[in-house]
């Protein structure tokens, strides 16, 4: 006590030097006071300059800089990325659950995994996922796709790819592919064409990091000025979609339509998880077991149904909705919104959301129109990229070969 | 236990003796060297960070924990000795301040915070060599910064989560507040109907410009909006050597109840005219509301 009583006393002593000018001189807040720490995130990450062909409009994605992306390793990464062999029974790729022609998504609820065993959650759409901070619906810790692609190719629980503890099968099933014993050196000089689950891991990254969609009729309306782009009701749609009433832009507001993103413009990355009222079984804001938001992770029962506002690039196109596929159409995802949260009323999930406590207050809930319903519906329908969706790019390598 | 309290109220009396000593005597500063204007947010007296509650906040004496705490600076100003006001220029750094605006930011997406990890509680920048008694600055973003699409945009005005739809442009204040008292109490439910209810989940405080013409949301306006809402503070006998500005939450909703919601409103107070919730958050930011001038802003002070 008498100590701590005595450092205040000699502080207040060396400040009442002031007129020295020697603190008088230079930055006025004593350094270490002035909290300025950069986020670890991005000190490793540089802007892609590989040609992505993005409009002048779109700032470049940050990838790794221990994996700089070049055509050699995209080509590389597309194969693999619709090679069955990365499946344990060589049944399933990658693109079984990201189907180019529905924007990397595959239509379904929730996806078989290669033993028939169902993921919690429902298959993101990929467009622009370079982009994306954080991975997945509700993982805070997952911030490469690089650390990502182990999560299905590995994962166990549920099993989806399948290849566990099958590392060396799955080397010597690449290294039998002359295409293989082609691209790797190419795409890997540096490791002399290592084939092995490091550079697998890496090359689908980078594909997937080519995955642009900057080209719908939106995009052509905000961002180059063609004005004819889109239909009235869009247009009209879209005032409604960033008006205070519906709140829409909130949580949907950036280049990708939704609130987590990092770019080369954006230094710091920006990172949301939000629940929405989907459920609330217990009353106190449950959501069904497996699938509770970042709770799982952090343990925190105020973190519960907290899942990332996903992308709505491509909406239209990306059905069914939300992180379990729960809601078939986008309809019914103004109906859940519109409540302020989904009321369930049978079965172990009922319950009404509109009342979760742990509910985003910018979830309140709206009257709606029948034309304000089919105006915003017409809005999220021009988030479509047709060419996108048709880009010989992202297609299927193996198809083309004779 | 009482010769600590003892020795710090007296060690604490010392130093006040000794910074009123100093306060008129600091010296020159500025010039070639640059200044750091430090800022704080605080909940009373205690910082507000994200993770922490906070127990007595408002009339309903409530508990509160921070979701988001960021804000924008703008005209900054040194008061010199002789009373003038001298611009001090902003150091554009890419991250958080242009020439223009700058970005505090208290939140590091710990706890219930959304936004990133990284934070700012300083602003940098230049002022002519001279003796400086004072500060003053706004809270916003300038009007000809204020109304572009806010993700062609550069740091640091390229945050989504503080931008709106760019007619009205951004959030010069971002805090968002969770409420421990919820959820809605059955005397309040039956007013969960439609746009917003009275019992909230949530307290937010976005304050931006309104009225800004009609017209889509996604354009500029023709003319700057009839509320700007940017206030003005100005500090004076503000030592910059060594006291930093204090931004008090609890100050600033020393009049307001965070665990209701005014029906058909927003939640908060977002700025909008017809929003009861505004009337008195506006009065202590030191805003006129509904045309009805503040009678003194208490959310800044000198600490």
């Amino acid at each position: 006590m008498i100590w701590r009583g005595l450092t205040i006393l000699f502080n207040a002593v060396l400040l009442a030097a002031c007129a020295s000018a020697s603190d008088e001189t230079g930055s006025l807040a004593p350094s270490p006071a002035a909290e300025t720490a950069s986020s670890p995130l991005v000190s490793d990450l540089v802007p892609v300059t590989f040609d992505l062909g993005l409009p002048d409009w779109m700032p470049p994605p940050l990838e790794p800089a221990s994996n700089r992306l070049n055509a050699a390793k995209a080509e590389l990464g597309r194969r693999l990325f619709y090679d069955v062999r990365l499946s344990a029974n060589e049944t399933k790729s990658c693109a079984s659950c990201h189907r180019q022609e529905l924007a990397f998504t595959d239509g379904l609820p929730v996806s078989p995994g290669v033993t028939g065993q169902l993921t919690p959650r429902n298959s993101m759409s990929l467009a622009n996922v370079a982009y994306a901070p954080v991975l997945t619906w509700s993982n805070p810790l997952l911030h490469t796709l690089e650390q990502q692609a182990l999560v299905p190719l590995l994962g166990q629980e549920p099993v989806e790819m399948g290849m566990a503890n099958l590392d060396a099968e799955l080397v010597d099933r690449l290294k039998a592919e002359p295409i293989y014993r082609e691209l790797f050196p190419r795409a890997f000089p540096e490791k002399q064409g290592e084939i092995s689950l490091a550079t697998v891991v890496r090359a689908l990254s980078a594909f997937q990091r080519t995955l642009i969609s900057a080209n719908s009729p939106y995009d052509r309306y905000r961002y180059e000025g063609d004005i004819d782009a889109m239909p009235e009701a869009a247009i009209r749609g879209e005032a409604l979609f960033f008006s205070e009433k519906f709140e829409c832009h909130h949580c949907h507001n950036n280049i990708n339509m939704n609130d987590t993103i990092i770019h080369a413009r954006a230094p710091h990355p920006e990172i949301a998880f939000n629940n929405t009222g989907l459920y609330n079984i217990d009353g106190k804001g449950a959501y069904p077991p497996g699938n509770t938001g970042i709770a799982e992770l952090t343990g925190r029962p105020e973190d519960m149904g907290r899942f990332k506002a996903p992308s709505l690039r491509n909406v239209a196109i990306t059905a069914p909705y939300m992180h379990d596929g729960s809601i078939a159409t986008l309809d019914g995802v103004l109906d859940h919104y519109a409540a302020g949260g989904r009321t369930i009323t049978n079965g172990p999930h009922a319950g009404v959301g509109r009342n979760n406590p742990l509910k985003s207050s910018f979830v309140p809930g709206f009257d709606m129109t029948s034309e304000e319903r089919a105006d915003l519906i017409a809005f999220l329908r021009s988030l479509t990229d047709e060419a996108f969706l048709t880009n010989p790019k992202y297609s299927d390598p193996w198809k083309k070969e004779p | 236990m009482l010769s600590r309290i003892s020795g710090r109220t007296a060690s604490a009396a010392i130093l006040a003796l000794f910074l009123g000593a100093c306060a008129t005597s600091a010296g020159p500063i500025g010039g070639d060297n640059p200044i750091t204007i430090r800022f704080d947010a605080r909940v009373g007296d205690k910082p507000a960070r994200c993770g922490e509650t906070y127990t007595d906040v408002g009339t309903s004496r409530a508990a509160i924990f921070l979701q988001d705490f960021r804000i924008y600076v703008s005209n900054v100003r040194l008061i010199r000795a002789d009373g003038a006001e001298v611009p001090f220029a902003l150091t554009p750094d890419n991250q958080w301040q242009n020439d223009k605006v700058a970005l505090l930011d208290f939140e590091n997406a710990t706890g219930n915070c959304n936004g990133n990890a990284a934070m700012n509680n300083a602003v940098r920048g230049n002022v002519p060599a001279g003796d400086y008694t004072g500060l003053a600055f706004e809270i916003g973003v300038p009007y000809e910064l204020n109304h572009k699409d806010p993700t062609l945009a550069s740091a640091p005005l390229n945050y989504s989560g503080l931008t709106w739809p760019w007619r009205i442009g951004y959030k010069f204040t971002t805090i968002d507040l969770d409420t421990a008292n919820k959820p809605a109490t059955a005397s309040h439910a039956p007013a969960m109907q439609g746009m917003g209810g009275m019992a909230a989940s949530g307290f937010s405080i976005h304050l931006g410009s309104t009225e800004c013409g009609a017209g889509s949301p996604t354009t500029p306006p023709t003319a700057p909006c009839d509320n700007p809402n940017r206030p003005t503070y100005r500090l004076d006998g503000f030592d910059l050597t060594r006291q930093t500005v204090v931004l008090d939450l609890a100050a600033l909703l020393a009049g307001t109840d965070v665990t209701v919601n005014a029906p058909g409103s927003a939640s908060g107070c977002m700025a909008f005219v017809a929003d009861d919730d505004c009337i008195a958050i506006m009065e202590r930011f030191g805003l006129a509301f509904r045309g009805k001038a503040s009678s003194g802003q208490t959310f800044v002070k000198g600490g």
